[in-house]
């Protein structure tokens, strides 16, 4: 049984304005599913709908076996549902130490041990944790949002692009830390521009167009699939598609 | 026939004592028509019926002695509202129903304003008891006088006073209002005039505390300290004087340095020995005394007292022209106010008087009502107080 | 010179008096998103009821407490009612109603309490001196008690969990909620207390002259200039402000004269708008 059920989900910025016509996909516990698509096919609102930013105007958001679609942001996190948005992630005028402080807001009592624990495992958050957060790096950033998702001890974060404008090599570390919060038993859904790499480490994907669900599969028969590489991929041969999934693993 | 009709408009018509002798009536044309112009209602409604009662009295009394020029004089009374659109309103109707030829007793400075230009255009004459510096200023051609003083009377009695005291050093402390820049210029040139100096600041009314206003206003070292603004920033100066420790005197308008300010700072050594001024009725004249009675009130507001002496002087002007029209009026009403001549303080024995070829010099209950040519009084009456002990007590009136 | 020692010495009494307010509102407009310009009927209702508190025979600190209870509760109500409401179609209406609500208020005030002035009844003591300067213990004890409320505002945004949550929702409304922050809440607690703060600053600015129906109106140019000033939506920007401003109102008045005060308020705005927009200290919530 799935631990996310999306069904038939529709939604949008607007009264008028439908991005999300009928999306379906589901995460399983545990799992990393990634979510690609062209430009435009909905996918960040596909995640804000899920995660209660954006309000769904028909459909089924299931979590836990539960019926989420309509909630709050804040009742959604209660239930174990981390959103990572894409950009504004962190609060900028806020200190490392505060911005893991409220990410841990739900929960209080864990908040002091899940902070030593993230600060033993992202030394960097440890050094810089008087730092102001706007004055993070791109890489440090997107590990501080993740961390911060974290401190509410979720079973699924969506992350939204979480490489955008990352150098090759932070994203390529970024990737690693993604993997290794996923062993950690963290259900992950994506949504990356670098499909190739998010396929590279995910198990399943969506392909994602124009507001729906067009294709999906295990992430290496999707990666290697003609239709999908010209359409959103590309068209060009994967780098090493398995070695690099090799590596990360 | 004595007729109090309160319509719409509150309208009061007095065709007055016209039954008192029924034999003059019989003999005499058409009444001679003037008219009061009073706020019934509104801001001004306090003081509006008491002016219309005392001017409809001292009709009855001219009428009794046998009118003017052989006729009876009816008074038409309307109501302004205190409001100019009204007020414009109920002047029309007096000017082109009744077809009066004076109005008097308007109260409030922007129904005189609205009110002003149709009487000049219609040649009606203006009596007023507005204060406005700009009402006599407008091209009334003569058609307007009033009674109430101005800035420069005021402000200058204000500095003499101060002069009296003794004060050769003397600051004057204003708020941002339209007669600050005016007030600082009279009283400068009254104390150089006297051989002193005199150093200002028009300050912002709004501000919480004046502690550098009054630095720098004590930096001139004066000896006595005008301060002309309105009751809240008087109280906010008056404690921040004494803070500073300024041990000179001070005068203040009486409308801001009154009880409630007292009250309101609730110390008394901080207002002991402020003085205080105020325009005044005619204190112990005759006129005053003849006021009370008509109006039965024991100390009749300014007002009241305006409007008796506005309706003597259009009665006896009228006599003095042989004629009743609202030009007639305008050119002769300071033969009957100022010039010397026998002093009255009524139309009755005014009118008398002129019948018999006297020069009259009228002094009313409001004051001398000797006019300039804008139609400004030149004189009258300040009341002088200095608060001792919390209580405002009598200085003079002068 | 001394004159001009003295006029900084003003300055800085009358900006810590003005920076209690300028805190609330600014702390407002970072959670709210719109100026909420009925600070100048709130500040009024703070200070009669301080007034009312310390006639009835409260100490200063206590009719304090009362004055931010009750501003902190009508500014409230006033925000759920008339202004959160409009704020979806955008920060314009919503100001613009607050105008009216502030104007509301006013008279409220004023058929309450009639339109005369009243002071409170505190002793009116003559000055001391340091040379040539000269200064009230009155005003010292109210500058440190308004010193006292900024610090506890700082702390409390620092320190505490509420003051933290506040803190991220200014920040980034979108993120706190997915924080589990409700912004409903948070909204609620800056209203409260951001009025509460512009009623006790409407008390403390009443304390040593006396309080009117237009108490709040005559400040809100300063409130609103020392906030802008320091940029909208920064705590420390808005004391930051409000001392310039203090200091700035003080010295016009020996450069340009008094009447001219209401200028420095403007004038400081306009600079702002057209060189920095977002202020001294820019956006910073704290």
């Amino acid at each position: 049984m799935s631990l996310l059920e999306v069904a038939d989900l529709r939604g949008g910025y607007g009264a008028a304005d439908e991005v999300v016509r009928g999306a379906g996909l589901t995460v399983g516990a545990g799992e990393i599913v990634a979510l690609i698509g062209p430009n435009g096919a909905g996918k960040s609102t596909l995640l804000k709908l899920v995660a209660g930013l954006l309000r769904p105007r028909a459909g089924r958001v299931r979590f836990k076996d539960r019926e989420i679609a309509g909630l709050t942001a804040p009742d959604i996190s209660r239930l174990g549902l981390s959103f990572v948005p894409q950009e504004r992630n962190v609060f900028g005028t806020m200190t490392v130490a505060e911005n893991l402080e409220m990410g841990g807001f739900l929960d209080r009592a864990e908040t002091h041990h899940r902070m030593e624990g993230l600060y033993t495992r992202f030394p960097m958050l440890a050094d810089k944790r008087r730092a102001a957060a706007r004055t993070l790096s791109g890489g440090q950033r997107q590990i501080l949002a993740m961390a911060m998702a974290l401190m509410n001890a979720p079973l699924l974060l969506l992350l939204d692009e979480p490489t955008a404008g990352l150098s090759p090599r932070a994203a390529e570390e970024l990737f690693g830390t993604i993997v290794s919060l996923n062993q950690g038993g963290v259900a992950i859904l994506m949504v990356e521009q670098n499909a190739l790499e998010a396929l590279a480490v995910s198990a399943r994907a969506y392909v994602l167009v124009q507001g729906r669900a067009e294709r999906q599969g295990e992430a290496a028969e999707l990666a290697s699939d003609p239709t999908v590489r010209d359409l959103f991929l590309g068209g060009s041969a994967p780098p090493m598609l398995s070695q690099n999934r090799g590596d990360l693993r | 026939m004595n007729r109090l009709a309160i319509g719409r408009r509150a309208a009061l018509l007095s065709g007055v004592a016209a039954v008192a002798n029924p034999s003059v009536l019989r003999a005499q044309a058409d009444p001679i028509k003037i008219a009061t112009l009073t706020p019934l209602t509104g801001a001004g409604g306090p003081y509006g019926p008491v002016m219309a009662k005392v001017a409809a009295a001292v009709v009855e009394e001219v009428n009794a002695a046998g009118g003017v020029l052989g006729r009876k004089v009816q008074l038409v009374s309307e109501d302004d509202q205190t409001n100019p659109d009204a007020g414009v309103r109920a002047a029309r109707k007096l000017i082109d129903v009744d077809k009066v030829s004076a109005i008097m007793g308007t109260w409030a400075s922007a129904v005189t304003t609205a009110v002003a230009p149709l009487c000049w255009e219609s040649k009606t004459f203006l009596c007023t008891v507005s204060g406005a510096d700009s009402i006599t200023l407008l091209p009334h051609q003569g058609y307007l006088v009033r009674t109430q003083p101005n800035t420069l009377l005021q402000v200058t009695r204000a500095g003499e006073f101060l002069l009296s005291l003794g004060a050769k050093k003397t600051y004057t402390l204003v708020p941002q209002t339209p007669f600050a820049q005016r007030s600082i210029e009279i009283l400068a040139e009254v104390s150089k005039k006297a051989g002193g100096s005199h150093g200002s600041q028009i300050y912002d009314d709004k501000k919480t505390t004046y502690r550098t206003e009054i630095d720098q206003a004590l930096r001139f070292g004066p000896d006595a300290i005008f301060c002309a603004g309105y009751t809240p920033d008087t109280i906010v100066l008056l404690k921040d004087l004494y803070r500073a420790g300024y041990k000179g005197k001070i005068l203040g308008q009486a409308y801001a340095v009154n009880q409630k300010l007292v009250d309101q700072i609730g110390q008394n050594e901080v207002v002991e020995g402020v003085y205080t001024f105020a325009p005044s009725v005619a204190e112990g004249s005759t006129a005053l005394e003849r006021v009370k009675k008509m109006s039965g009130l024991a100390s009749p507001d300014p007002y009241t007292s305006q409007v008796y002496d506005h309706t003597n002087m259009v009665l006896m002007a009228m006599a003095v022209a042989k004629a009743t029209t609202g030009t007639a009026i305008k050119d002769n009403i300071r033969k009957i106010t100022q010039g010397g001549g026998k002093p009255v303080d009524n139309a009755v024995d005014g009118l008398k008087a002129i019948a018999a070829g006297e020069k009259v010099d009228y002094a009313g209950a409001s004051g001398p009502c000797d006019f300039d040519d804008k139609g400004d009084i030149l004189d009258c009456k300040f009341r002088y107080e200095q608060i001792k002990a919390g209580k405002a007590t009598l200085v003079k009136v002068a | 010179m001394t004159i001009l020692l003295q006029a900084l010495l003003n300055g800085l009494v009358s900006g810590a008096l003005l920076a209690v307010p300028a805190i609330g509102f600014t702390a407002m407009f970072a959670v709210l998103r719109f100026p909420n310009f009925s600070v100048s009927g709130v500040a009024t209702l703070g200070a009669f009821a301080g007034y009312v508190a310390y006639a009835a025979g409260l100490q200063i600190i206590g009719s304090l407490a009362v004055a931010f209870a009750i501003a902190g509760a009508v500014g409230l109500f006033l925000d759920r009612t008339a202004h959160m409401p409009l704020v979806k179609q955008g920060a314009l209406p919503a100001a613009i109603a607050s105008i009216a609500s502030g104007l509301v208020l006013e008279n409220v005030v004023r058929l309450l309490f009639g339109n005369e002035l009243r002071g409170y009844d505190r002793p009116i003591a003559r000055d001391l001196r340091i040379g040539d300067i000269r200064f009230s213990p009155q005003q010292l004890e109210t500058m440190a008690i308004a010193l006292a409320i900024m610090l506890a505002v700082f702390a409390a945004l620092a320190f505490t969990r509420i003051g933290k949550s506040m803190r991220a929702s200014a920040d980034n409304p979108e993120l706190a909620a997915l924080k589990g922050i409700r912004p409903q809440r948070v909204a609620m607690m800056a209203s409260f207390v951001g009025m509460g703060l512009v009623g006790m600053g409407g008390m403390l600015l009443g304390l040593d002259s006396s309080i009117d129906p237009l108490t709040g109106t005559r400040i809100l140019l300063s409130i609103f200039a020392a906030a802008v000033l320091g940029g909208l939506g920064s705590a420390p920007g808005a004391v930051l402000g409000a001392f310039l401003i203090g200091i700035a109102e003080e010295a016009a008045v020996l450069a340009v004269g008094s009447a001219y005060r209401a200028a420095v308020g403007f004038f400081a705005i306009l600079i702002v708008l057209s060189l920095r927009p977002r202020g001294l200290l820019g956006e910073r919530a704290f």
